[in-house]
């Protein structure tokens, strides 16, 4: 009996609108980005409105004086730390939030919401701020080298910055709570006599976890790794500040070629492969299915 | 009564919740500390006297005076706050009226791509974003200063805003609209005594999401504004590639409160919301 | 009860998806101060039906008369007509009083008066204590009422319920339907009411619109339904039934013969002459169990099982030739509730005035 619409304005009115900032200021700077990939670079920034393929060509390519293209995976391998430390974070993130969401959803309501509000804080804290204080820690002088030294186990301090090390916790540490979340909502939706049943039937807790619980939790944790895997991949503050610039990731590479380096169309070039690689991870993953875990 | 009744299955359910893993409970604690602990050292040495962000020396809350009267750090928090607001009130402004035609209009054709265009923000990675929305500017000479921060930030809210206003009324039920259309209420005066005041709470909590994502976001703004347009978390970074300082501590701590309040606030919010 | 017609329903057409018919050409009338129940399956269409009475669907073809007016293009707030929904739709945002003082409201009566009204309203469903509380605060059939309220105080023409005591437990559903036949007959207005249980409509209803796949099967007071109902669907929806397959053989005097399929002879009373294939029905009550058989119409059988229901015991009987028939009977004094034991032979006795002959 709800087939009576109570919201009568013309679309171009209620949609519309909404429709055309995303249009204006979305859409059409993607665009834009695509278009600056496939032109010439102006040495002072900005494009030169000709058609090239030099952007992309650069991945695999250098120009050396005399024009000629030289084999150079300098910038692929950029593209594959990215991906290798964006899939180690996924890992990481995955092995210590699972326990943790698994013990959470176990736990009475009222705890239960105390504990899952103490993950929500982080998930939308300033992520600036929470990779700023990693710096305090792992830089030459700060926590973690001081300590050391006044214990008398070191003389000089550990290159413990600037390292993908570094990065990787970063990033783990920033991403942590978006895995912890889907994987914690698929849990607490789960009907948990099927454990009871399952240990009643002779699983013990190892076989019951094998069996029942992380099948159970799949599409949680299938959510929550896209969830860490495609910010981890872009990320910028995380190789900056802890990469120090050294240890580039494909996120800090672009933003690079738009501030510093300005070649624009590089970084377009950069920019679309990163687009297209995350838009082709997200069609897949909800051509399986997508989100059913609710966290969002 | 429905939502009631779901609430006391799970309750149900909950009792039987007895399948401990033996080790989780311990991890659990580990899990919270490795989360809370380097924003805890943050925030003690903040309030540290001395320089050092390693060494303790005393109590102090100089640091935050200091920060407080640094003209740079008052601008760039005024900006911060007159962005978030402004963005907040636009997205807010431009997502209820989609939320309310995809679940309560007439079906109109492309409603599912633009469910799919809206959370585009959402899906774009946030460099590609942030790049994409400065070449565009760039290439139409658009260059108002503060209000090209405003526009981005608008755009990446406009997600964050509809969700908690879609979710809200998908999970509202549709036969309250048709009982007040049934007691001789025109459409206006059903959306006016019904849908709105129940969908407050889904409004509210969108507010809150957008403005805490604009008052957190840094890449985006980093690319976009111009010298004069500088947000917090951007003079944050900027003091940050200069060198460690307490008073970077003391206006982090500062932000960290701040975006916490309001996910707190949210959290309570939603929270009573699935109480009834 | 007057027989003026109050709603007309006129060959009323709605389909949801082009390939299925949720209403097929129903016709039907209701009339003043009756309690009028649509009985059916789900997805018989008696929702849908209840839904374009009160303006939240439009029918696809077809049109509904209220007092001799077509009201068919009528939003809801511009009829007379009122709804209790299935769920309630209680608002939650406001207290019970003002739940019920919302219509008047909305018909431009002053918040005062409108509140009078509505407090009257809530004496007529016992729950003038309960004004202030909000429908959180109350229960299940606490709700129910104050949907009733709500609905009643604007005083409709028509009151339309949406299988309002689906939600209640057993007890409270008992004394729901006593308590809506009086609100019924107290406020003089027109219900209807759409119920899938035929108990609830056979107690409550003045008359009774049996429905499925979108078309009405008959209508007729509840006795009429039960003791003649109109096809096979009535009869094996309504209570339950035997059916026996056979073959019309002639018809002398108001009675015709009709051979099962196992070959034994039946005469039922039925004025007109059928020829071929017929279905006859008889209700397990109706059939009677004797250790000998004495005149037509009682063929014998073997009985296969016995279920013991407390007042009542049921007979599973094996005719001779095939064909299963069951018979319902007090339970005996004595002898475990039996009078008869597994295994026995008996003689069934099919009265020729209970037997009923269907249309397919």
């Amino acid at each position: 009996m709800n087939k009576l619409r109570n919201f009568n304005l013309p679309w171009w009115l209620s949609v519309g609108p909404a429709l055309l900032v995303l249009c204006f200021f979305m859409v059409l700077p993607i665009a834009i980005i695509f278009s600056y990939s496939l032109m010439q670079a102006d040495p002072h920034g900005g494009v030169v409105h000709a058609f090239s393929t030099d952007a992309y060509l650069r991945f695999l390519f250098e120009r050396d004086w005399d024009d000629v293209l030289q084999f150079d995976l300098s910038y692929f391998t950029i593209f594959l730390r990215s991906i290798a430390l964006a899939a180690a974070t996924t890992l990481l993130c995955l092995a210590i939030s699972f326990p943790a969401a698994y013990y959470i959803a176990g736990q009475p309501p009222a705890r239960r919401n105390v504990l899952l509000l103490l993950i929500t804080i982080p998930f939308w804290a300033n992520l600036l701020v929470r990779t700023y204080c990693w710096v305090l820690i792992l830089r030459d002088s700060g926590l973690v080298n001081t300590w050391l030294g006044l214990a008398g186990w070191i003389s000089s301090p550990l290159p413990l910055m600037y390292t993908n090390g570094a990065i990787l916790i970063g990033l783990v540490y920033a991403y942590l709570p978006f895995m912890a979340l889907p994987i914690y909502a698929t849990l607490e939706k789960t009907d948990w006599r099927l454990i009871n049943a399952s240990r009643d039937l002779y699983a013990n807790p190892l076989q019951t976890m094998r069996r029942i619980v992380l099948p159970l939790a799949r599409p949680g944790i299938i959510a929550g790794s896209i969830m860490v895997f495609i910010p981890s991949l872009g990320a910028v503050i995380a190789p900056d500040l802890l990469g120090g610039g050294r240890k580039l990731m494909i996120g800090s590479l672009i933003q690079l070629q738009f501030s510093a380096s300005r070649n624009w169309p590089f970084g377009a070039a950069n920019a679309v492969i990163l687009l297209v690689f995350v838009l082709l991870l997200l069609y897949l993953w909800r051509r399986r299915g997508g989100n059913t875990t609710g966290a969002w | 009564m429905a939502a009631a009744w779901r609430e006391h299955d799970g309750r149900m359910v909950n009792a039987g919740r007895t399948a401990r893993m033996p080790g989780f409970g311990v991890w659990t604690w580990v899990f919270y500390l490795f989360l809370y602990a380097p924003v805890v050292i943050l925030i003690i040495f903040s309030f540290n006297e001395g320089r050092s962000a390693t060494v303790w020396n005393g109590f102090s809350l100089d640091w935050y005076r200091r920060a407080f009267t640094n003209p740079s750090i008052q601008r760039a928090t005024l900006n911060s706050l007159i962005v978030a607001c402004s963005a907040t009130v636009v997205a807010v402004a431009l997502a209820l009226p989609v939320a309310l035609a995809l679940s309560r209009g007439k079906r109109f054709y492309g409603a599912g791509a633009m469910h799919l265009l809206l959370l585009a923000p959402l899906m774009v990675p946030e460099i590609v974003t942030a790049v994409a929305t400065l070449t565009f500017f760039s290439a139409i000479g658009f260059r108002f200063g503060l209000f090209n921060v405003f526009i981005a930030h608008t755009v990446f809210c406009l997600p964050f805003a509809f969700l908690p206003i879609w979710a809200r009324l998908s999970h509202m039920d549709e036969k309250l609209e048709s009982a007040a259309r049934d007691l001789y209420a025109n459409a206006w005066q059903a959306f006016v005594r019904i849908t709105l005041p129940l969908l407050a709470p889904g409004i509210i909590a969108g507010a809150m999401l957008a403005f805490v994502i604009s008052l957190d976001d840094f890449i985006i703004t980093l690319m976009v504004a111009d010298a004069g347009a500088t947000t917090l978390p951007v003079y944050i970074y900027s003091m940050v590639r200069v060198g460690t300082s307490p008073e970077i501590n003391a206006v982090s701590t500062v932000l960290l409160a701040a975006s916490s309040a309001v996910i707190i606030a949210h959290h309570f919010l939603t929270r009573e919301k699935a109480a009834t | 009860m007057t027989s003026n017609s109050l709603i007309e329903i006129q060959q009323v057409i709605k389909s949801y998806t082009p390939a299925v018919r949720a209403l097929d050409g129903v016709s039907l009338t209701i009339h003043e101060n009756e309690f009028f129940t649509l009985l059916g399956p789900s997805g018989c269409g008696k929702t849908t039906l209840l839904s374009i009475i009160a303006g939240f669907e439009k029918p696809d073809a077809g049109a509904v008369l209220l007092d001799g007016a077509d009201i068919s293009a009528a939003p809801p707030e511009k009829r007379p007509v009122n709804t209790v929904f299935q769920s309630y739709a209680l608002f939650p945002h406001m207290t019970v009083l003002q739940n019920v003082a919302f219509g008047l409201e909305m018909r431009g009566i002053a918040r005062a008066e409108a509140q009078v009204t509505a407090q009257q309203t809530l004496e007529l469903v016992m729950l003038n204590d309960f004004s202030a509380r909000t429908p959180a605060q109350l229960s299940g059939g606490q709700q129910q009422r104050v949907a009733l309220a709500r609905a009643l105080a604007n005083r409709p023409r028509v009151l339309l319920l949406d299988e309002p005591l689906s939600a209640l437990d057993f007890k409270l559903r008992k004394t729901m339907r006593t308590e809506l036949k009086r609100l019924q007959r107290e406020t003089a207005v027109t219900f209807v009411f759409v119920t899938h249980d035929q108990e609830e409509a056979l107690a409550m209803s003045d008359r009774v619109a049996v429905m499925s796949d979108g078309c009405v099967q008959q209508i007729g007071t509840p006795n009429d339904i039960y003791e003649y109902p109109a096809n096979r669907f009535v009869a094996d929806f309504i209570g339950e039934a035997n059916l026996l397959e056979g073959t019309a053989e002639g018809q002398t005097e108001g009675v015709l013969n009709v051979r099962l399929t196992n070959n034994t002879l039946l005469t039922v009373t039925h004025p007109n002459a059928v020829d071929g294939k017929v279905v006859l029905a008889i209700r397990p009550e109706r059939v009677l169990l004797t250790k000998t058989a004495t005149t037509e119409n009682s063929p014998n059988g073997t009985i296969l099982d016995i279920t013991y229901q407390g007042n009542t015991t049921c007979y599973t009987v094996q005719l001779d030739g095939g064909m299963t028939i069951t018979a319902l009977a007090l339970s005996a004094h004595g002898g475990g509730g039996q009078h008869f034991a597994c295994g026995e032979t008996v003689a069934v006795h099919l009265h020729h005035d209970s037997l009923r002959l269907l249309s397919e």
